[in-house]
């Protein structure tokens, strides 16, 4: 399948069909979510009506950890077999993946104020996100450091690759470092145990970022494909003028 | 009223809940405005650059 | 193995020639250290509390400042093209370069640490633990550090894009570091950080010049 969208206007083609039917399901999914998330579920017996924090928190974090497991896959493919659009995909998913830990920190955080009483603690989870941030921002700056965009997006590739091998070992060290550092009560950011009145918009949401994932993801690649055939006109025109001069 | 009231509170927590729904509303809305409008702009200069070329191209 | 000499025998000799780079390396560590009894206050207490912590992030922010130039004068002059056609692997060129740097960087900063151990009023039973740490840990900041400035070749914002780009990959061994201090000053065995920070060196030795070649090679092309 992949070989069928190493042609970048057929994968634009492509694209442009399937667009409207992911914004559809996106739409469909998240608006359920919503519905069922505010309206249809209950509130939580220890953390009361917070707990509905949980149904765009929750899929936020997924979604931050998600986007980056897809981006350092698709740099391994560009890497390794050279794909054209494995690299535009990466640069395309990581604003995204950017946005997504942000939002989990920012709800988060929204949610430990009345839980634990202050704006931000330094739990091992939320710590942990943090740092993911630090690496999607890497990612994006060293993409856009260099003046020939293929440049940066192989050294960007690579740096992606480092960060992904290194998600599990920062995620251990800061689990090590809370556990030093926590007092041993904390109140688990999803609660004891979620009931299927929770479970089922957590669910429909968690569907649906990653539905609204793949309809941004989609134009973004687009664009980048654009961009990139607007360059080669550009570069091809000043040859030509230059030999006409 | 007081039913949509009460429910605008969520149990005093409103002040957290509707903040990080609107959060999120607003970065994913807004991520999407902003990738739709640079496509946009991206293939208006497409064509752009493409139409001097067709005449050329006929010559 | 005579290639990977040569290699560092000759970095070694510019560094030298240029001398200042290690003392002033060091003269950062110590200042930055310095600098947290002014903003903390002085007493003996707070200090001692925060010493491990300080003088970590202080070795981290030090061995971070001179990884910028660890390839810069060689792809200038087009010397690093020339060493990427050598027989010799680029792998092992690229660890000639983690090993020069750590000499003149993470050596000189475990020398100057029970100095700043002392001005930060770090207990008595911290300062073996720190040089054993800090003897395991600088060279993993070497290597990963490495790897960080070979990515920013021929990048327009270099030295601030490294930080950003490093620090992060940093922040295992900065906290298993302090942790293995803090573990014996509170009485107890340090020995599961060190043997963490052992693997995690143990792990970065074959990977670091790897990746480190890779991104030397994308950034030559």
């Amino acid at each position: 399948m992949f070989h069928r969208f190493a042609n970048p206007t057929r994968f634009l083609r492509f694209a442009a069909v399937i667009q409207p039917w992911i914004a559809a399901i996106t739409v469909a999914l998240i608006g359920s979510g919503l519905y069922l998330g505010l309206f249809n579920s209950p509130a939580d017996y220890q953390q009361g009506e917070t707990v509905r924090i949980m149904y765009v928190h929750v899929p936020s974090a997924w979604m931050a950890l998600f986007c980056y497991s897809a981006m350092a896959g698709a740099c391994a493919i560009a890497l390794i077999w050279k794909h054209p659009l494995a690299e535009l995909s990466a640069k395309a998913t990581a604003p995204i993946g950017a946005g997504f830990t942000f939002l989990a920190l920012v709800t988060g955080s929204l949610w430990g104020k009345p839980m634990w009483g202050t704006w931000w603690v330094w739990d091992a989870r939320l710590t942990s996100m943090l740092v993911l941030l630090f690496l999607y921002l890497g990612y994006m700056a060293l993409n856009n450091a260099f003046d020939d965009p293929a440049r940066g997006a192989k050294s960007s590739s690579i740096l992606a690759l480092v960060g992904f091998v290194n998600v599990p070992i920062i995620k251990f060290s800061v689990d090590w470092w809370n556990t030093l550092h926590q007092p041993a009560s904390v109140v688990k950011m999803t609660g004891p145990a979620i009931h299927a009145s929770m479970l089922t918009p957590l669910l429909l949401m968690g569907v649906g970022f990653t539905t609204y994932y793949l309809w941004v993801m989609l134009i973004r690649i687009r664009y980048e494909v654009t961009a990139n055939k607007i360059r080669t006109l550009q570069r091809r025109q000043a040859a030509t003028g230059e030999s006409q001069a | 009223m007081t039913g949509l009231s009460e429910f605008l509170d969520m149990g005093g927590y409103g002040h957290f809940i509707w903040p990080s729904y609107a959060v999120v509303a607003v970065v994913m809305v807004g991520l999407l405005i902003i990738s739709r409008r640079e496509l946009g702009t991206a293939l208006r200069d497409l064509d752009a650059l493409d139409a001097p070329e067709a005449p050329e191209a006929e010559q | 193995m005579n290639g990977f000499l040569q290699i560092v025998r000759r970095d070694l000799h510019l560094a030298m020639r240029q001398g200042m780079d290690s003392l002033m390396v060091v003269a950062f560590f110590v200042i930055a250290v310095v600098l947290f009894p002014f903003g903390v206050g002085p007493e003996s207490s707070i200090l001692a509390r925060i010493a491990p912590g300080v003088i970590w992030v202080a070795a981290l922010l030090s061995s971070m400042l001179s990884l910028e130039r660890l390839f810069q004068a060689d792809y200038e002059d087009g010397s690093l093209e020339l060493l990427a056609l050598q027989p010799v692997a680029l792998e092992i060129t690229v660890m000639a370069k983690v090993t020069v740097h750590w000499l003149t960087t993470g050596l000189p900063l475990i020398v100057a640490a029970p100095l700043l151990a002392v001005l930060m009023n770090l207990p008595d039973d911290g300062f073996v633990p720190l040089m054993i740490a800090l003897a395991l840990g600088t060279p993993a900041l070497s290597l990963i550090g490495t790897i960080g400035a070979a990515l920013i070749l021929g990048s327009r914002r270099g030295g601030i894009l490294l930080s950003l780009l490093v620090l992060p990959l940093y922040i295992p061994v900065l906290i298993f570091g302090v942790s293995a201090v803090d573990a014996v000053i509170g009485g107890f065995s340090a020995r599961p950080q060190l043997l963490i920070l052992s693997g995690l060196l143990v792990a970065a030795l074959p990977l670091c010049p790897w990746a480190g070649a890779a991104a030397v090679r994308q950034g030559i092309e």
